[in-house]
């Protein structure tokens, strides 16, 4: 391993990492990309991602509406608590069709939004593929350029940082360590949210049931070495991405295909059996980000999502098949219920259920129930033709939103306001900057891409 | 799906390991604007052993989906290998639709070379007259008439065997599905099949035969398609030169029979040249199985057909009437011995299962 000498390392290969890595490169510069996690499960979380929200006119790269600038601002607002760096989020509103611009120069295509997705088919675009498709697309354009070497396997141990300026960083390279010297270090490493330990300050031992739904490889050594030598941080470590998932998924990188959507179509209970929250709030995407954090607050972490055959086929299955059984006593029995309780709680349901007359799932129906707490406001059917489904559910965590505080230029800045000479973070690591609490749906690879570029660029200068 | 149909036992899991890998693409659907595969499985919620023998053998092994999958057994306990799992459900698909000859390629060819010697030496004796006075005439070593006779037989099997392909792959597979639209005949989506596969629409920018995107397979595919239409072109204007014209054969080179011929010739040459060489360096290069002898025999034989034929014509001009029989005799018998095989090789019976699944995907998605 080469020692020194790099004129820029870049800690991670997520997208935002590489959009650096390759901003350098084509500047002919040394470039070295340090990726923690083995070849064949490089790039972090982007292999989950799917599309790009960008600011557009009506016609733009296919789209049949516009989606104007301010209409994207006032949709961060609203998701976000309002302590965003609103100069940031100005960038990221007015340049984010630079980002798609960029991307589809270096070679991503584009496709129509999905079928499952419509909600999203005016304002993001969606990568041909997935993120994976562009993640290969970025290290074969990558592949071109001598003067950048990857390597992979080699995990951030120590940053070495003097007077507010990078030295050198000690990393774990096929178990061994070295020290590696560099002008100046992009991190790109992503948040925390498969650092148990991390985490278990935060949630206590209810993190031993969650499910991460993103890489392994995201610890968060980088961030948390920069926070060791004073760097200001955005946001909570309990703060993340948080939907209700299938009980049964694995306990890391599961990705998108771990979602339960059956929600709206059934009654959630907690391993009490007992109802715990108002299933028919509102329409998919928002109901989904809700749950998560729900069923965390639960004992045990652990709900069931039971409807009957009536929703069956309703709704995208998810990647495991549903528990069903002709009984609910059965069903009681296989999910570890009480049996009485569960026959107590979907009989006070049904019996606080309306006459329905007409039902749509597509909006909120105003088949509400009465008389019962909580409620199910909409989409309240009965609960009583055999056969039973359920869907054991447990809290999902996509990433988190706890991060590094960066200036205008993306340079991690130190708890007294001061920029670190020659430290920049892109992607996940700073998206709380922007997202502060919450999240937008295809935000985080626009942020990634021109935070990328721009640390990129201004590392060199 | 009825019982009869229903090809893959219990004991086999190649089936419910399908089901689960499509279950948990439609749960992603990411790679929904790669192929006609991905709009399908996206189009219903629970997937079916009907709808995964459709999606396999709609599926043109692209790749664009393995590598753009997160979930690939190299990387992720979910081992999702698409390519993989369809090519062999295409596999035990294709053996259902003519005679399940259970053999590999060395017996398949042996077996036709048993019907076609006899029949070749039967021919030979019979008619040889190649050592009569006057030029070269390919007649003379078998007569029109048996030779029309025998080819009209050969071309009746191939086409009966290729209608029952196509009778069984409807009662197998396109009957049994129950979403959508069922019409195949045709309409704007029988021409919109016909056009996407004379403009060879989803064969552009593969992963084939490395990792790399490439046109290799268009471009060989392209070359054997339409230089097996030249050679249909060269044998239908010899036959009205022949009999209605009432030109005699042979043809001088400048004739536009032999001028198509030629072209096509050279096309199924050059074409079945690069998909062999294509096909062999892409084994062992892939996360996929290899199915051996399974999906290049036709080639193989186009090769060996088209340049027989063109060694048979440059004969005829640089060297004597005994090599130009010998090349003929081969010729011919390359002929049957490709006619014979053609029902039990997938590159034949995709012309028709291909033709089906596409036809049935425009039919449900053209509006």
């Amino acid at each position: 391993m080469d020692a020194g000498g790099y004129d820029v390392i870049v800690v991670g290969a997520g997208n935002a990492a590489l959009c650096s890595a390759i901003t350098a490169s084509q500047k002919g510069k040394k470039v070295l990309v340090l990726e923690k996690a083995p070849e064949n499960q490089r790039g972090g979380n982007s292999k989950f991602t799917r599309n790009f929200r960008i600011a557009h006119g009506e016609g733009w790269n296919g789209f049949k509406q516009e989606y104007s600038r301010d209409e994207f601002l006032t949709d961060i607002k609203k998701v976000t608590r309002g302590e965003s760096n609103s100069e940031l989020t100005g960038y990221v509103v007015d340049h984010s069709s630079e980002a798609v611009d960029w991307a589809s120069s270096h070679g991503v295509r584009w496709q129509k939004a999905l079928k499952s997705t419509l909600h999203l088919d005016r304002t993001n675009l969606f990568i041909l593929g997935g993120g994976k498709a562009l993640l290969n697309t970025y290290f074969q354009y990558l592949g071109k350029y001598d003067n950048c070497r990857i390597v992979y396997d080699s995990e951030l141990v120590r940053l070495n940082v003097e007077n507010n300026t990078f030295q050198s960083l000690t990393a774990r390279i096929q178990g061994h360590e070295v020290e590696i010297k560099g002008d100046s270090v992009i991190l790109g490493s992503g948040g925390f949210e498969s650092n148990l330990n991390i985490l278990r300050e935060a949630w206590g031992d209810a993190i031993d049931n969650f499910i991460i739904r993103g890489t392994s490889h995201n610890t968060g050594t980088p961030m948390m070495e920069m926070i060791r030598h004073g760097a200001a941080s955005v946001g909570e470590k309990n703060d993340g991405h948080m939907v209700g998932v299938d009980a049964r998924s694995p306990k890391y990188d599961g990705g998108i295909v771990t979602r339960v959507d059956s929600v709206i179509f059934s009654i959630v209970v907690n391993k009490f059996a007992r109802r715990f929250f108002d299933e028919g709030y509102d329409i998919w995407p928002k109901r989904y980000a809700i749950s998560g954090k729900l069923i965390a607050q639960q004992p045990d972490q652990i709900a069931f999502s039971i409807f009957d055959r009536k929703s069956w086929g309703l709704f995208m299955p998810p990647l495991y098949p549903p528990i069903v059984e002709n009984s609910l006593e059965v069903m009681a029995d296989k999910l570890g219920l009480n049996p009485d309780e569960l026959r107590k709680t979907v009989s006070e349901y049904n019996a606080a259920c309306p006459e329905i007359s007409h039902f749509d799932f597509s909006n909120p129906d105003g088949n509400g129930t009465k008389n019962i707490d909580p409620a199910k406001s909409n989409w309240a059917r009965r609960i009583d033709e055999p056969p039973f489904y359920a869907y054991p559910l447990r809290p999902g965590l996509t990433f988190t939103y706890f991060g590094l505080k960066v200036d205008n230029h993306s340079r991690v800045i130190d708890q007294a306001g001061k920029p670190f000479n020659n430290i920049w973070a892109a992607g996940e690591i700073m998206a709380g900057n922007i997202l502060n609490g919450g999240y937008l749906g295809g935000l985080g690879m626009t942020i990634g891409t021109l935070f990328g570029i721009n640390a990129g660029e201004e590392a060199l200068s | 799906m009825s019982e009869e149909f229903d090809i893959f036992s219990d004991r086999d899991s190649t089936m419910e390991d399908a089901v689960r890998q499509f279950t948990i693409c439609n749960a992603c659907r990411y790679c929904e604007g790669y192929c006609p595969v991905w709009p399908e499985v996206h189009s219903g919620n629970i997937i079916t052993r009907n709808d995964v023998l459709y999606y396999s053998n709609l599926c043109y092994d692209h790749r664009d989906c393995y590598y753009a999958c997160p979930y690939v057994p190299d990387a992720h306990e979910f081992k999702i290998n698409i390519p993989e799992v369809t090519r062999k459900i295409r596999k035990k698909t294709y053996e259902e639709l003519t005679f399940n000859l259970n053999s590999s390629l060395e017996k398949k060819i042996a077996l036709s070379l048993i019907l076609v010697i006899p029949i070749m030496l039967g021919w030979i004796f019979t008619f040889n007259n190649i050592y009569s006075p006057g030029p070269i005439s390919f007649y003379k070593l078998v007569p029109k008439y048996p030779l029309i006779a025998v080819s009209s037989m050969l071309s009746l099997y191939l086409l009966s065997m290729l209608a029952v392909a196509g009778i069984r792959y409807r009662r197998l597979v396109i009957d049994g599905l129950d979403r959508g639209d069922r019409n195949t005949g045709v309409g704007i989506a029988g021409i919109t099949t016909l056009l996407n596969v004379l403009a060879h629409k989803w064969f552009r920018k593969i992963h084939y035969p490395g990792e790399k995107e490439s046109n290799v397979r268009f471009g060989f595919h392209l070359l054997i398609f339409y230089g097996f239409l030249m050679d249909i072109l060269s044998t239908t204007l010899g036959f009205i030169y022949e009999d209605i014209l009432a030109i005699p054969s042979p043809f001088p080179f400048y004739s536009p029979v032999v001028i198509a011929g030629v072209t096509g010739g050279l096309m199924l040459t050059v074409g079945g040249l690069l998909g062999l060489v294509a096909r062999f360096s892409s084994r062992n290069k892939q996360p996929f199985m290899t199915v051996e002898g399974f999906d290049f025999l036709l080639i193989l034989e186009f090769f060996v057909v088209a340049l027989t034929g063109l060694l048979t014509l440059l004969f005829r001009y640089t060297a004597g009437s005994e090599e130009v029989y010998l090349m003929l005799l081969i010729h011919y018998s390359a002929i049957y011995t490709m006619y014979i095989t053609a029902p039990f090789s997938t590159n034949v019976l995709h012309i028709i299962v291909r033709l089906m699944s596409l036809n049935r995907f425009n039919n449900h998605n053209i509006p």
